[in-house]
């Protein structure tokens, strides 16, 4: 169960001829990853060549996914297949072809008026100084002796400009000027206006005044605009009308490009070709005779081993055939955490795969940190509609993690705790009996007691008043968390490197962890319940100090002064997880205090409409903010229990994920059987 | 006047172990966001880096909370 599948090498030898049939057969069956083949320079073989309808598939594909960049189309699943027969006969009319040149004829025509658009847009702010000026656009140019300097200035330049022989035209409404000067005065004039702060402008050339040009503009702006959001229209439509065909296609050409392009990776000489492939020892022999019954026995088919899980093994074959790929062997819940697993790495094919000790304890200590049965029914609802809708691996895995979180925090919420949104059923050990259900239903109906039906369901355990029992059970869970994962370590390293190096690495580090806990149990209850060193205590530091020295000098021989290092590191690991406790308190004292708002100015100090309304909206908000903390510390802290505390015991991860060559269809249904 | 000071105490191993974390995780975030722009697939090992020092103040937390239940 915690192992990934074990696989099987296979080598199919064929006709060169026969490649084709071979890879549409493989595609067919869906079972084998193939190995890429590594031209390194064996004699007669070299890296073959891709399939004669691959040129043409790929430059359809090409071409289609920059249609669809152009029309903004998103991957998205279609709500009906489309028949894959349909959409080859549409592409084999030339379809992709003829709608690129519908939608390349309405982007040019859009981006044709776009950069009409920014040409007129940027002539109107040009001459949009100039209409405070009394002179018409030919009155700018046209002069023998005169030079025309038009732009805007600062301030006045009148004062810079005196003893200069000039004509000045100012506006201070558009703060624009136009000087006129002798011809060869232009430098002097340019130098005079810079001190106003001079800005130049190219007075464009036309007729009339430069606000009967602005008008004209307005009007061609306004039809060239009208153009744009027409052909935005026009893209728009196209789009709604061709999706279906545009992911179906884009489907149907990807998976032929991804057959025709695989001849690429396998190893072909002058007349035949020789694929290496990873298939699911469980299947191998079925795959074997279907291959050979699909190609006739014109194939030549080996099974070449069945891959232990030896690291040492995967070495003898050489790099290419080191690592098998890994395919997990969970069911549908374990499946869901495999998400997580791969945040981090794809499990390797000689180690445990994590995700099943993940969809454990990770929702038990979920469930523990919440532990609160309000929450807790949110979270089982919530988990359950998403998890039933979701089809993004990210949702799915978040809301079936939401889901059985939610259970253990019914769980807890009911039975250990005895809690509904912060607040207890009843208690008997506070004089504070206001923040319970039953006080405040006692508030109302006088005289009310919680059913013993009910308290005799739970131990009504205090988060607040208890936290010693708290703690002590965190640290528990820690050390029992710890302990598996060591366990595990253990069995990946004995499969991997033997039985001798198992106990070095891993049984050296289980003797540690449990010398630790026997020494500091005897030494907690010294300390702390004044309990004296004698008898059973005594020796159980005794033992324990032995196992932790014997640990650590089996760690030392193969890991050196690190071991050594490490030893503290498991201490703290296992205080690593009184974070359960710490993250349930500071939720549960949020809740409180706003149930102690809430209730005071619902009935207890203000009452009346105001206390009602405002105390029933401190409520609200407080809740869901301690929801959000939920989700937020709650889930977060219980995944890094895992990643870090857990998974550093025995996971390294790097492994290849299992790709088998498959025709995957989402937005097509497979073609009808070819007659042959 | 002890359950005051024990309340301060309380209060500074909290605190205090808070913005020692917060101090690391500054650091490690920011490169772990910089990684991940690079590569997304880090995500999963950025935020085990990222949490690591967490542990600091749930230290603090833990301490804090049994300082608190002997007042």
């Amino acid at each position: 169960m915690l192992l990934p599948e074990s696989m099987s090498r296979v080598l199919i030898v064929g006709n060169r001829a026969r490649i084709e049939s071979t890879i549409d057969a493989l595609y067919e069956l869906g079972k084998a990853h193939l190995i890429d083949y590594i031209d390194d320079g064996d004699p007669g073989f070299s890296i073959g060549k891709s399939l004669p309808n691959a040129p043409l598939a790929s430059d359809r594909l090409v071409r289609l996914r920059a249609m669809g960049k152009e029309l903004a189309v998103e991957e998205a699943r279609l709500p009906e297949p489309v028949s894959a027969e349909e959409v080859r006969r549409a592409i084999d009319a030339n379809e992709v072809e003829q709608l690129e040149k519908r939608v390349w004829s309405i982007v040019d025509a859009r981006n044709d008026a776009a950069q009409r658009i920014s040409e007129l847009e940027s002539l109107k702010s040009s001459l949009q100084p100039l209409t405070g000026l009394p002179l018409s656009l030919e009155e700018y140019r046209g002069y023998e002796s005169l030079t025309v300097l038009a732009g805007t200035v600062r301030s006045d330049p009148s004062e810079h400009l005196e003893g200069l022989d000039h004509e000045l035209f100012h506006s201070d409404e558009t703060n624009a000027v136009a000087v006129f000067v002798p011809r060869g005065a232009k430098d002097e004039a340019l130098q005079a206006l810079s001190k106003a702060g001079f800005q130049e402008i190219q007075v464009p050339s036309g007729e009339g005044t430069p606000a009967e040009m602005i008008e004209d503009i307005d009007s061609q702006l306004s039809e060239l605009y009208a153009k744009r959001d027409e052909a935005d229209e026009a893209l728009q439509e196209l789009k709604e009308e061709k999706l279906s065909f545009l992911l179906a296609s884009e489907e149907e050409l990807s998976i032929e490009n991804d057959m025709a392009s695989t001849p690429l990776r396998v190893a072909t000489s002058d007349h035949s070709f020789a694929m290496d492939l990873w298939v699911p020892t469980a299947e191998v022999e079925e795959f074997r005779e279907q291959m050979l019954e699909k190609s006739d026995e014109l194939l030549h088919i080996d099974v070449l081993e069945t891959r232990g899980r030896d690291l040492h093994e995967g070495e003898e074959h050489g790099e290419r055939f080191a690592m098998p790929p890994s395919k997990s062997s969970n069911g549908p819940v374990g499946k869901s955490y495999e998400f997580f697993v791969n945040l981090v790495s794809t499990p390797r094919y000689q180690e445990s795969d994590p995700s099943i000790m993940i969809a454990f304890t990770w929702p038990l200590f979920f469930g523990l940190m919440v532990g609160d049965i309000g929450y807790a029914l949110i979270f089982i609802v919530l988990g359950w509609v998403l998890m039933n809708k979701a089809k993004a691996p990210a949702l799915k895995a978040l809301s079936t993690q939401a889901f059985f979180g939610g259970i253990w925090a019914f769980i807890f919420g009911m039975f250990l705790f005895g809690e509904l949104l912060g607040m207890h059923f009843a208690t008997d050990y506070t004089s504070d009996i206001t923040t319970t259900w039953e006080g405040i239903i006692a508030y109302f109906v006088a005289g009310f007691t919680m059913p013993d039906t009910i308290m005799s369901l739970t131990i009504n355990m205090g988060k607040f008043s208890d936290v010693t029992t708290f703690l002590k059970l965190a640290v528990y869970l820690g050390i029992g968390h710890l302990f598996f994962a060591f366990l595990i370590g253990f069995l990946n390293v004995k499969r991997q490197h033997g039985a001798a190096m198992a106990v070095y690495e891993k049984a050296s580090f289980l003797m540690v962890l449990t010398g630790l806990v026997l020494v500091a149990y005897p030494l907690t209850e010294y300390l702390l319940a004044d309990a004296a060193l004698e008898g059973v205590l005594t020796a159980m530091v005794a033992v324990g100090a032995l196992l932790v020295v014997v640990g650590g000098a089996l760690a030392f021989r193969v890991e050196g002064i690190a071991a050594i290092l490490e030893i503290p590191a498991v201490f703290g690991n296992i205080m690593s997880y009184t974070r359960l406790t710490a993250v349930a308190l500071s939720k549960a004292g949020i809740a409180l205090a706003f149930n102690h708002m809430a209730i005071f100015l619902l009935y207890l100090g203000v009452g009346g409409i105001v206390g009602l309304g405002v105390g029933f909206i401190v409520f609200m908000i407080g809740h869901i903010l301690v929801f959000m903390l939920c989700i937020l510390s709650a889930g977060l802290q219980g995944i890094r229990l895992h990643y870090v505390e857990m998974m550093s015991k025995f996971f390294v991860g790097g492994g290849t994920p299992y790709r088998p060559m498959a025709v995957n269809r989402f937005n097509t249904k497979a073609m009808e059987k070819e007659v042959n | 006047m002890d359950a005051g000071l024990i309340a301060i105490g309380a209060g500074l191993a909290v605190g205090l172990a808070g913005l020692g974390t917060g101090m690391s995780q500054r650091d490690i975030g920011a490169a772990a966001v910089g990684a991940m722009i690079e590569d997304e697939s880090l995500f999963g090992k950025g935020l085990i880096l990222t949490v690591i020092p967490e542990t600091i103040v749930i230290f603090g937390l833990v301490l804090g909370i049994l300082l608190f239940t002997t007042i």
